[in-house]
């Protein structure tokens, strides 16, 4: 009797959360238009120190979508940062990820890049050789006004290209090189999108 | 009753995993490349200093030409072989007086060649050029400048000249 109690707790809790998510891809989903794929730190010494690449040389995504509709975004790198066959510091680059998104209705990337929302940063090297950045934000950004009503339901005929809207995600960060062996150094990110 | 508390936890599980997997379903990816090329360092070895003789008095310039004076300083940067680099220096820099509070501003004009001939040398202007190795890895400076002497104390005068070289 006390089991059958918790979990009827337990199912109340939950059943509290409306997840629109669950039904908005039932007609949509999210494009995301890689802009700028790759993020290259170019040709670094040796011992260079840091070198950094901000976010007018970020890496962008860009990501359509229901413009009231939330987003959730996981930004994963799931090896260190280093050449072929690396086992050892000497050649794993100590890499710092930064991420930041724009969602305030820029028409473009260029223009989206100066406002934009810090998302947070980690460091990835020998010792953490995996990172993860996670955030959620709404297509477009709601202004502080109370709420408005829920979305309007899916139906025939509906015009839905008329709620899509653009978000950009810039990707960026810093290495850090200090007594690295000489070679080409690799890892890629993986970005995850998925309504709330 | 053990039935009803079974049955229970199967939807429970059930419910849990059907969430889990509309997430998963829902989900679109992108992958970002992220490299980096590892070069050996740069290496600036200093062949001769730059010399500015003795003045004459009513002097009221000297000038040292980096493309053809004997007397510009010479710099050989090694680094990797047709690789880009970033040259960055200050141009005007004071120089103390060694026996006293004296200064005199110097201005340092530069010139750099892919090839070790000081005589086809271009100058190097602006302070931020981006240049690039020859394929030997080397990359030749030659140091110059002006200075001012119009308002000059006698004495001697020293200061240093800092070049930086980053690869792009």
């Amino acid at each position: 009797m006390l089991v059958l109690f918790f979990l009827t707790f337990s199912i109340s809790v939950s059943g509290q959360e409306i997840n629109f998510g669950e039904y908005s891809s039932r007609y949509t989903t999210i494009s995301p238009i890689l802009i700028q794929p790759n993020l290259d730190f170019g040709t670094i010494a040796q011992n260079q120190g840091v070198k950094e690449r901000d976010i007018d040389e970020a890496a962008i995504i860009e990501l359509e979508g229901i413009k009231y509709l939330d987003v959730l975004v996981d930004i994963e790198v799931s090896s260190p940062f280093d050449t072929d066959g690396c086992d050892n510091t000497n050649c794993t680059l100590p890499f710092t990820l930064k991420a930041a998104y724009s969602n305030f209705g820029e028409s473009n990337e260029v223009s989206a890049q100066n406002k934009v929302v810090y998302i947070g940063e980690t460091t990835i090297d020998y010792s953490q050789q995996t990172g993860l950045l996670s955030t959620q934000f709404p297509i477009l950004h709601r202004t502080s006004a109370p709420p408005g009503p829920p979305p309007t339901p899916d139906y025939e005929g509906r015009n839905l290209e008329a709620q899509k809207e653009s978000a950009y995600l810039f990707i960026y960060g810093s290495v850090e090189a200090s007594g690295l062996i000489s070679g080409e150094y690799s890892t890629d990110i993986q970005v995850s999108i998925y309504y709330d | 009753m053990k039935k009803t508390i079974l049955s229970a936890i199967i939807i429970l599980i059930f419910s849990s995993f059907a969430k889990a997997q509309s997430t998963a379903e829902d989900a679109v990816s992108a992958n970002i490349r992220v490299n980096a090329v590892v070069v050996p360092s740069i290496e600036l070895i200093t062949v001769n200093s730059m010399r500015l003789g003795n003045m004459q008095p009513g002097q009221l310039e000297i000038y040292v030409n980096p493309v053809n004076s004997l007397n510009a300083g010479y710099m050989i940067a090694v680094g990797m072989p047709e690789t880009e680099f970033r040259l960055n220096y200050l141009s005007e820099r004071v120089l103390s007086q060694t026996n006293g509070n004296a200064t005199l501003t110097f201005t340092y004009v530069l010139s750099g060649n892919s090839i070790e001939n000081q005589s086809t040398s271009e100058l190097l202007e602006g302070g931020n050029r981006n240049i690039r190795f020859n394929e030997e890895g080397r990359y030749y400076i030659w140091v110059g400048g002006r200075l001012n002497l119009e308002n000059a104390q006698p004495g001697n005068y020293e200061g240093d000249f800092t070049i930086e070289i980053d690869y792009i």
